[in-house]
């Protein structure tokens, strides 16, 4: 039985009555008064190490086809954008808005450390922290550290959202739990239909078992988890529907966009929105792999840009999208790409100053021991990305100062004592 | 060496870590037999007839040709074996050599080396490695089946040296190149099913692999990584991690490493030390480790004494949204366990998989013999059956209210539902996701 929760959730800023106003009543108004609406930066994450090579194709160098005699794509499918890159093939819609100006590549992306595992590379990437071997306790994520530092997380249970079935390590906070939804159907807390009556007295009682502190580390985090799930539950049933006519692939991620887009127009005080794509690991058989990857990609992201558009929340979105390594420039004997080094990463949004590629050309005649050499440090990204787009200082949250790239409309000025250390 | 108090707690732990969880018989059994006894009756298991469970998987009419029909078989194997250290390894080989469904894309495969996983779960590390690296289902799923010597595929070399035998930092890139060469020309065929060397496709050069030089093929890999002291330490702590506590210190690793170098690679004479080791029974492993959803699954079967395939069926769908599909793991370094196995959505899903488990259970199975003539009584009961699992006292309070605010227990339906109700709670409670 699907719970009616009004008895069952809590006080908390989010109380229960969220559903019974009209969604106009309370825009940007809920999270704390004068605020404007949440930025939300939607974080794509390109599993297994993206082969940037045949992506963002540098299809002029001489070296492309020298060094990939099977998985160079040929130059007639290419879809140019000037004398020196082309988007693969697959990524018809994403060219469109690189060339409307929303889009843009920022090439020869990494770290000075990679060192080609998938383990190590992918935490270092979410941590933002390239000292990082091991799984360490109490290690945040680089978007759990924004949230540490910038917003108030207990004023919603949806302030970040993993969007699939695991959370994500670079969601991960000190004051704060992210969610983790793959459905908005399913979410919810099921009673025993064989004894309706006993329904209110189930539920009232499993709110009071996840009431009291536990003193065991694990138990109490998974006491806090329970929590902060109980309210989710009414957020979640607040957020608008999907809209009719969009052009979503029926994928996993065609979905997890369409989800994102629903939480971003439900103003529930997400910030950040994490999705996680797999399957770039493209050791053999390449081609095949990497254009059905590359499509969903593509169309899942512009219908995610066409619903933006239609729901009229377009400038407060944006997409991040990176995977934790490129992959070696030559072919393998499979047809295929091992891991390399650096990658080349995209942003989408109205925010972005798109149609150009951020960072050097790439060159296949300069490599690292037969890898992209790193030209960009990610962390470069992110300080970019914070300060432009969420409009706040990220030297606190990478621990460090970065170059900004360019790659945004500036935001807003920050206070000025934070500006003179720029 | 310090005596072990062998008492109900202990027992208790011990069936749940080196199986699934003992039923309230089970664990009274363990305490008669002592801990000796108890551990030589898991890791000894060859002698446990299996037939009424191979009937049982007869009745049930799987289809084991699709993955989700694979899966209800494992589940099966897992809840209703009378080996349970045997599926308990086989669970941990899947998630060390981590192989998934999703590139594999062919349930037979998977069948076969979830066999092999079996059949040398507490055998030789190096035999199954060697095994393994030639397995169908890991040929293509590391991509080595199509790697040759023109341009080695470095997939396979990397992960065994990563995530396999050495673990990160014992190795340099020139290691996973060689090993990678060695491995060239390891691939199958697929009418007979069976591991095919293709000399000519093999890189037949003297290769440098861990500073020793000369023309290793892919056993000789395995069986050098093997030799160095970080396998052992890795072997050790990871599976020491899987069946006492978390993050154990050396001086607890390296004697356990040393017992296994010593006996050249035996999982067996490993997991009986550990079995047996002091630390198994510490306050720093009794409930410390939180259960990923097979565990939270097959445990309550077990404990609850649920004998009902239907609720099996369902199971793979369940699991899958608690973040564990049998023969899909995430990646190849297999599940992250610990508290990334709580989310909020992976929560949810354990409260309502608890609600279709309590909605059979059959309290008269579990009253047999017993006085619960209170609210107390029953709360007890029940906390005890699935654990004993130890609830701070207003936690205990509140199940009591919910059996009964007045103190009286309820009689008929009502009962039936508090009864049911409340081991839906017990499943739900944060304690009850750990072990």
């Amino acid at each position: 039985m699907a719970t009616t929760r009004r008895d069952f959730l809590k006080k908390g800023t989010m109380g229960v009555s969220v559903s019974f106003l009209a969604p106009q009543l309370f825009t940007g108004n809920v999270f704390g008064a004068g605020s404007l609406p949440g930025k939300i930066l939607v974080v794509l994450q390109l599993d297994g190490g993206n082969d940037g090579v045949n992506t963002f194709i540098p299809y002029t160098d001489r070296r492309y086809r020298e060094l990939r005699p099977t998985l160079a794509i040929p130059e007639a499918q290419i879809l140019e954008v000037d004398d020196r890159f082309g988007f693969h093939p697959s990524m018809e819609r994403l060219r469109g808005l690189y060339n409307s100006r929303k889009m843009a590549f920022i090439n020869n992306v990494g770290f000075n450390t990679l060192d080609r595992s998938h383990f190590r590379c992918r935490d270092v990437w979410q941590t933002a922290d390239d000292s990082y071997g091991q799984v360490q306790r109490g290690i945040t994520g680089w978007l759990g550290r924004y949230a540490d530092l910038y917003l108030d997380q207990a004023a919603s249970s949806l302030t970040t959202v993993a969007i699939g079935n695991r959370n994500s390590l670079g969601l991960s906070a000190e004051g704060g739990l992210s969610a983790t939804v793959s459905s908005v159907e399913s979410f919810d807390v099921q009673t025993n239909t064989q004894f309706p009556a006993d329904h209110n007295a189930f539920l009232s009682s499993l709110e009071l078992v996840y009431e009291e502190s536990r003193t065991g580390e694990r138990e109490e985090a998974i006491r806090k988890q329970g929590g902060d799930t109980f309210a989710a539950i009414d957020l979640l049933k607040s957020i608008p529907p999907p809209l009719p006519l969009s052009s979503y692939p029926t994928s996993r991620l065609g979905r997890a966009f369409q989800l994102a887009a629903q939480l971003a127009a439900g103003n529930v005080g997400t910030h950040a929105i994490w999705i996680t794509t797999s399957g770039y690991d493209t050791h053999s058989n390449q081609l095949n792999l990497h254009t059905k990857l590359l499509a969903d990609v593509s169309n899942s992201i512009a219908a995610f840009q066409e619903d933006l558009s239609a729901r009229g929340i377009s400038d407060r979105v944006m997409v991040l999208a990176w995977s934790e390594f490129g992959r070696r420039v030559e072919e393998n004997a499979s047809e295929g790409t091992d891991h390399g080094k650096a990658g080349t990463m995209f942003v989408v949004g109205d925010a972005v100053k798109g149609g150009t590629f951020y960072g050097d050309t790439v060159d296949l005649s300069n490599l690292d021991d037969g890898d992209l050499r790193t030209e960009i440090d990610f962390r470069s990204v992110y300080a970019t990305v914070i300060r432009d787009f969420y409009g706040k200082d990220p030297e606190p949250v990478l621990k460090g100062s970065y170059a900004n790239l360019g790659f945004l409309e500036t935001g807003p000025a920050l206070p000025r004592r934070v500006r003179t250390r720029r | 060496m310090t005596t072990i108090p062998w008492n109900e707690e202990n027992a208790a732990h011990l069936l749940r870590r080196g199986g699934f969880g003992g039923t309230a018989q089970q664990i009274a059994d363990a305490v008669e037999d002592g801990l000796d006894v108890t551990v030589g009756k898991l890791i000894n298991y060859e002698s446990v007839s299996l037939s009424g469970l191979e009937l049982r998987l007869e009745r049930q009419n799987l289809d084991i040709r699709t993955f989700d029909g694979l899966a209800r078989w494992w589940l099966t194997r897992m809840i209703h074996s009378p080996r349970p250290l045997e599926e308990r390894m086989t669970l941990f080989w899947h998630d060390h050599f981590a192989t998934g469904a999703s590139k594999v894309e062919d349930a037979g495969l998977m069948l076969r080396q979830n066999q092999l996983l079996r059949s040398r779960a507490l055998g030789n590390f190096i035999d199954l490695t060697i095994e393994i690296s030639k397995d169908p289902a890991m040929l293509i799923w590391l991509d080595n089946h199509t790697s040759r010597k023109e341009h080695a595929n470095e997939n396979y070399g990397r992960e065994l040296l990563e995530l396999f035998t050495l673990g990160q930092g014992f190795y340099s890139e020139l290691d996973v190149y060689s090993a990678a060469k060695a491995f060239t020309g390891w691939t199958f065929n697929w009418i007979p099913l069976e591991f095919r060397f293709i000399p000519e496709w093999h890189d037949d050069s003297q290769k440098d692999f861990l500073g020793r030089i000369g023309n290793w093929n892919g056993d000789d890999i395995v069986r050098i990584a093997c030799s160095e002291f970080a396998h052992g330490r890795m072997i050790a702590s990871k599976l020491f991690a899987y069946l006492a506590y978390e993050n154990p210190d050396n001086e607890v690793i390296d004697p356990l490493a040393r017992i296994y170098l010593d006996s050249g690679t035996s999982i067996r004479a490993l997991v009986g030390a550990i079995l047996k080791s002091p630390e198994m029974y510490s306050q720093r492993a009794l409930w410390s480790k939180v259960k990923s959803p097979i565990d939270h699954a097959v445990i309550a079967f077990r404990q609850l004494l649920l004998d009902n395939d239907n609720l099996i069926w369902s199971l793979p769908g369940a699991l899958a949204v608690e973040g564990q599909t049998l023969f899909d793991p995430p990646d190849v370094a297999g599940w992250d366990g610990g508290l990334v196995w709580i989310n909020s959505g992976s929560l949810l899903t354990r409260m309502n998989v608890s609600n279709g488990f309590s909605r059979i259970v059959n309290p008269a199975r579990h009253l047999a013999g017993r006085s619960v003539t209170t609210p107390n009584q029953l709360v007890d009961l029940f906390l005890e059956i699935l654990g004993p699992v130890r609830v701070p006292g207003k936690v205990r309070d509140a199940l009591i209210r919910y059996v009964s605010p007045d103190g009286s227990l309820p009689s008929g339906n009502d009962l039936l539902a508090k009864q049911r109700g409340v081991v839906h709670l017990i499943l739900s409670l944060p304690e009850w996701q750990m072990y």
